[in-house]
């Protein structure tokens, strides 16, 4: 093999800073995300959601939304949640905790 | 994006709306997006209406958070889909109950989602006696066979039958496929079962559900936790691929799909720009790059053997155009494949207007496909009509972006598909012959058709269906009828279906004409006249209704009452009833309802054509009018 191709030079890229619940702007873009995503499922306008909107006070959130909602997080950030992280996405602040927990493990 | 989707929502750019949600949708095909997408359907519907089509489940596990997904795909499809769920895992119980909620919701089409390990535990958890698969396999279709059978008697809704699937990790390992009995082999088994019960029974189809698992990777389709959980078997991704794999079927049954494929030249059937690269700098042909812009040719080859028709629509010069499609070496299309062909400088939206005018079709039988996101997005905008399909970045994606499309399935291929473009051809010839002609009696005669009507054959019940399906033009009332419904009517007491096929002399148009006939007690009804608009303005019309009137003559009807249903495209058939001597009964929420005296009536057929009227029974002996 005398003609090897010489190594490429790393090309650089910028760094990616991990989403981690200490990480405040990663954080609060999942919340703006988690929010639109809840506001579209349960038919209700994004500004009449706050950090403790539950199942107790949104009529909609009934347990085929909370699977429709599990799904649809599932896909907009290509993860999976095991069944008891499933019981626990039972409010806004909540959600947003355990979505940026499990972007923050990869 | 959601402000310029509202911008052009409220400010009634419909066309503009819809593409922007359609381009959303695709980016992300989530229940929360399928909601918005929902919402904004609502409010394009007047002005942008969907079929309405009610689609049934029979189902062993949970396809409620899917129902969303399909209802949003279709609303982007053209169809307003109303969807039923029956219970988890009840299908036979529903099937055999004439009473059942899947009769009481009248559905258009049902699916049958049910999965190996539902139907055949032991055959998915367990591969162990070969004789025991054996009774398995033939237990599973004789199920199928009976349930087939039964929902028949009831209904004659489409059928659609999921396929089994292989089970991942077989009992056997690697030596299952050693054995012509392994578990592998007996869903095989079955699922030939399937297809060859779906080819028996008309209106039942087999949806290829193992294929679809594999296309995903069968180890990313399933989702354990979640079956265990809520019996919801696969991944939230792989929800949008069944999603869009039931509106394959849904698309072509509720006859959304498109006639014409209409596509650019540079840089979508060859890489490079033909005026700037020049023929000999052109990429078509077996090597990377041109083996991708060939493959997107090989999917068009495809799609013209199912009857569909392609054209160009290109900004070139045209000589040099048809040129480099004859003569270069590596493309598979040649310039004798296009029914119509727009190579100017003309915008797109003013050729497709031209080109659906050359052929006949309606602008909703359009679809484009180009690889300019200008182009694109101007057609979506001035067209709303056309189905457009933007080619993605990368030439490697194109077919395969091409071929998923819903708008390009058919259930079904006639005799009639396979030839198109040669009846197209014959079309051309005969609209050149037209302009020679100093009178419209001249033309007529020169053109020394044949029409023949008979009931409908067994045969021809797919493309009696189809045209029900497709014919919105001359169409007196808009009914649509599957090939089941087809099949029914034609065997019921007191109810003719007439096939009209039509030939002259450049050549045959094949079945072009469907009309059903109810009649009983000196009365007869017309429930569907239609003409296909092949043969439009060719006085066919009054050739079907003489031989109709001979009919009802025989049958010693008093006189024959015919509906006409206003619909938005059926225009062209307004004065039908008017100029063939009927009289106006009612108009009401219903339509019009309009009457020829049997006895009075002096109709006859034009001169210029001869008509036969065939069949069984002493009608049977062909009657020259």
């Amino acid at each position: 093999m005398g003609n090897r191709s010489p190594v490429e030079a790393p090309v650089e890229t910028p760094f990616e800073a991990p989403v981690e619940t200490g990480d405040q702007d990663g954080l609060l873009a999942v919340r703006q995300r988690v929010r639109q995503i809840a506001a579209d499922l349960f038919a209700v306008p994004v500004d009449g959601l706050t950090e403790e909107s539950s199942p107790d006070s949104i009529g909609s959130w009934d347990s085929l939304n909370h699977l429709n909602l599990v799904l649809a997080l599932e896909q907009e950030w290509g993860i999976q949640f095991s069944p008891e992280e499933m019981e626990e996405l039972l409010s806004m602040a909540r959600i947003a905790r355990v979505v940026a927990g499990k972007l923050g493990e990869g | 994006m959601r402000e310029s989707i509202e911008a052009a929502l409220a400010a009634g750019r419909y066309g503009e709306a819809r593409s922007a949600v359609e381009a959303m949708w695709r980016a992300q095909p989530t229940a929360a997006s399928a909601n918005y997408v929902m919402e904004c359907a609502g409010r394009w519907r007047e002005a942008l209406p969907g079929r309405p089509w009610r689609v049934y489940f029979l189902r062993s596990f949970t396809v409620e958070p899917l129902v969303p997904l399909l209802r949003a795909g279709g609303a982007l499809a053209g169809l307003d889909l109303t969807v039923g769920v029956g219970p988890l895992g009840a299908t036979m119980q529903e099937v055999l109950a004439g009473e059942s909620e899947l009769y009481r919701f009248r559905p258009d089409t049902v699916i049958v989602a049910v999965q190996t390990r539902d139907i055949a535990p032991r055959l998915w958890e367990d591969g162990a006696p070969g004789a025991g698969l054996a009774a398995v396999v033939a237990e599973v279709v004789e199920h199928y066979t009976m349930l087939v059978e039964r929902f028949r008697s009831f209904s004659q809704a489409d059928l659609i039958l999921h396929s089994l699937e292989e089970p991942v990790h077989p009992s056997w390992g690697v030596l299952d496929g050693q054995s012509p009995e392994g578990q592998a082999a007996a869903v095989q088994e079955i699922n030939q079962g399937l297809r060859r019960l779906a080819g028996r029974w008309p209106g039942v189809y087999v949806l290829g559900y193992d294929r679809l698992v594999a296309s995903q990777g069968r180890v990313h389709w399933h989702d354990e936790r979640k079956w265990l959980l809520v019996r919801l078997p696969m991944r939230a991704d792989c929800q949008p691929v069944l999603a869009n794999e039931w509106l394959r079927y849904l698309v072509p049954l509720a006859g959304r799909g498109v006639k014409v494929v209409v596509t650019d030249l540079d840089n979508t059937l060859w890489g490079g720009v033909l005026g700037e690269d020049g023929p000999d700098g052109i990429q078509v042909g077996l090597e990377h790059p041109g083996a991708h812009y060939r493959a997107l040719q090989q999917t068009l080859v495809d799609f013209s053997r199912r009857g569909l028709l392609l054209a160009v629509c290109s900004k070139n010069d045209e000589a040099e155009a048809v040129g480099a499609i004859d003569s270069h070496p590596g493309m598979l299309l040649r310039s004798g494949a296009f029914a119509a062909k727009r190579i100017n400088w003309k915008d797109k939206a003013t050729n497709l207007r031209e080109i659906a005018g050359e052929l006949n079709v309606g602008l909703e039988a359009l679809a484009l496909v180009d690889d300019s996101p200008v182009e694109c997005e101007r057609v979506r905008r001035e067209l709303p009509e056309v189905t457009v399909i933007e080619l993605p970045a990368e030439p490697v994606g194109y077919a395969a972006a091409v071929r998923r499309h819903p708008v390009f399935e058919r259930l079904a291929v006639s005799e009639e598909d396979r030839v198109r473009g040669e009846l197209y051809r014959a079309q051309k010839e005969r609209a050149t012959a037209q302009r020679q002609f100093g009178t419209v009696e001249e033309f007529y005669e020169s053109l020394a058709q044949e029409v023949v009507m008979t009931p409908v054959e067994p045969a021809h019940e797919q493309r009696v269906a189809q045209l029900t399906q497709k014919t919105n033009q001359f169409n007196l009332t808009g009914r649509r009828y599957s090939e089941a419904e087809i099949h029914e009517l034609a065997r019921r007491r007191g109810t003719t279906v007439f096939q009209v096929a039509v030939r002259d002399r450049y050549g045959d148009n094949g079945i072009v004409g469907v009309i059903v006939f109810r009649h009983a007690a000196g009365v007869g009804v017309i429930e569907t006249m239609l003409m296909s608009c092949r043969v439009i303005g060719r006085t066919v019309e009054t050739a079907m209704m003489a031989l109709l009137l001979r009919y009802g003559r025989h049958l010693g009807l008093q006189w024959i009452d015919g509906w006409f249903v206003p619909t938005a495209k059926n225009g062209p058939a307004r004065e039908f009833y008017a100029t063939h001597e009927f009289a106006l009964v009612e108009t009401g929420e219903a339509g019009a309802r309009w009457r020829l005296e049997v006895a009075n009536s002096s109709l006859v057929c034009p001169r210029w054509m001869r008509a036969t009227l065939g069949g069984e029974g002493d009608y049977g002996k062909s009657i020259a009018c």
